[in-house]
């Protein structure tokens, strides 16, 4: 299988270690991925947030050059899938193709489509074949599976998962030997771009999102955005400077988590950057 | 269930629904109010006007009472509130044209740090094409304040290679440049 890869801003710095571990998986896996040429910015919050035309020509201008690639989209991050996929639904309208021919001479015809990592694993690879891979099933841990807000929220659009309560990376968390927990917060706000604009309200959600985790007893967080990520590790690392007697819990990606279960090292799957050390997790996966 | 002291006291714009329905394309006439996005904001117990009092108030055409709330702003675009919605009102979207009317028509923002935020985010994509996390920082941080705010973190985030330092050379070429002229043209017209 064959996709044009969207890696998006974050997955180039704070979610490199995502990326690396993107590729690591889904190269076993036998999915190729061809990042998609001179890509630019999604726009994210800010463009949707300031202007109606940014928020679809942005994400725009990369559609059309994956769809001449004749390629689907993978888009790990979930704020990127969704300005992509929005923007898919809105370049049906005339008014949005005119103006992505205008501006970049490029048009999109909707041939092609946008996945998220959790529908490329568990929708086109599936659960078989990944089993396979299983190389050091991670037994006797409990982890919390973050899903977010914008990986299945996405208004008027199907999409891969359930809204309220999406399932398709606990059973991904299943299949590497661990216990996915059942928690309520899976798919609760992290608090975005407040992280760095409005701390206060930052902490009340992630603090909510960290205590709630340990409280169903996970020993971990696995999340599908970088953003996501770096937000609970973020309220992880505060809270241990402050109270260096409490011990946050680790969060990592869920390609980062499938690594280590497919038998790359702790090193390969980027644990040494985490910003709340993974403690107990280290020590057993390192063999 | 809706908030009485504004219906009382402040002015009536007629053409607020009208407009906020043409510039958003939802409609939030349609809200019955069944408190389906109030309940289920995860900021709600932090806002002036909840969701659903701000549909009453945009149907009560109480414009003053929503483009000057903090509402606008404490929203997160989460999106629960639009997945929700029984009467398929995209409730966030719609709150991002309430922000950009606010912006426009020069109500008094208390938050004005978030669209410092994403003023700096987008002048930079415009430029490079893609977004530099450590610079974004830098840039918001001198016209927000707090520069030195978090310095054992960015200094922790650079040393396990979590922060690049050097920004990429610049991307889409003249596209993004004509991309922010068509959206620059287009904001000006409506």
């Amino acid at each position: 299988m064959k996709l044009a890869y969207f890696p998006g801003c974050s997955l180039h710095s704070s979610g490199r270690d995502y990326d690396k571990s993107i590729r690591m998986v889904l190269g076993k896996l036998g999915v190729d991925l061809v990042e998609i040429p001179d890509w630019n910015c999604c726009g994210a919050t800010s463009a949707h947030v300031t202007d109606e035309n940014l928020a679809v020509l942005l994400p725009a201008r990369n559609l059309a050059i994956a769809e001449g690639m004749g390629l689907d989209i993978l888009a790990p991050c979930s704020a990127c899938h969704q300005r992509l996929v929005i923007a898919e639904e809105e370049l049906k309208k005339e008014k949005f193709q005119k103006a992505l021919k205008e501006t970049t001479g490029k048009e999109f015809a909707g041939k092609i489509r946008t996945l998220g990592i959790l529908e490329v694993l568990m929708g086109k690879v599936g659960p078989e074949a990944i089993e396979k891979e299983i190389k050091t099933p991670l037994k006797g841990f409990k982890v919390a599976s973050y899903y977010g807000c914008l990986i299945a929220r996405i208004p008027r659009v199907k999409t891969f998962d359930d809204r309220e309560n999406p399932t398709s990376m606990d059973r991904l968390v299943d299949l590497t030997g661990a216990e996915a927990v059942d928690w309520p917060f899976k798919a609760d706000c992290c608090g975005a771009s407040f992280g760095i604009t409005q701390k206060p309200f930052f902490h009340k959600l992630s603090g909510r999102l960290l205590d709630g985790a340990g409280d169903f007893g996970a020993q971990a967080i696995v999340t599908v955005c970088p953003f996501c990520q770096l937000n609970l590790e973020m309220a992880g690392y505060k809270e241990a400077k402050e109270t260096p007697s409490r011990t946050p819990l680790p969060v990592m990606s869920i390609t980062q988590w499938l690594a280590l279960a497919m038998g790359f090292t702790a090193k390969q799957a980027g644990l040494s950057s985490l910003l709340v050390e993974p403690g107990r997790l280290r020590e057993t996966v390192s063999r | 269930m809706f908030p009485e002291k504004a219906v009382l006291s402040a002015p009536v714009d007629p053409g607020f629904l009208r407009k906020v329905r043409e510039e958003s394309g939802e409609d939030p006439s349609r809200c019955y109010q069944c408190l389906r996005c109030s309940t289920g904001c995860p900021l709600s117990s932090n806002m002036d006007y909840t969701p659903h009092q701000v549909m009453r108030l945009i149907q009560l055409g109480q414009k003053d009472e929503v483009l000057g709330s903090d509402a606008i702003w404490v929203c997160v675009s989460c999106y629960t509130c639009s997945v929700r919605c029984p009467n398929d009102i995209n409730i966030a979207h719609l709150y991002d044209t309430l922000r950009q009317m606010a912006v426009r028509e020069g109500y008094e923002i208390k938050r004005s740090q978030i669209p410092i935020f994403h003023r700096e985010f987008l002048g930079q994509v415009k430029y490079l094409g893609r977004l530099h996390e450590l610079m974004l920082m830098g840039f918001y941080r001198l016209r927000a304040g707090g520069l030195f705010d978090d310095m054992d973190l960015g200094y922790d985030m650079v040393r396990k290679g979590r922060l690049g330092l050097l920004p990429s050379f610049p991307h889409g070429g003249k596209d993004l440049k004509r991309i922010y002229d068509y959206a620059g043209k287009e904001a000006k017209t409506s």
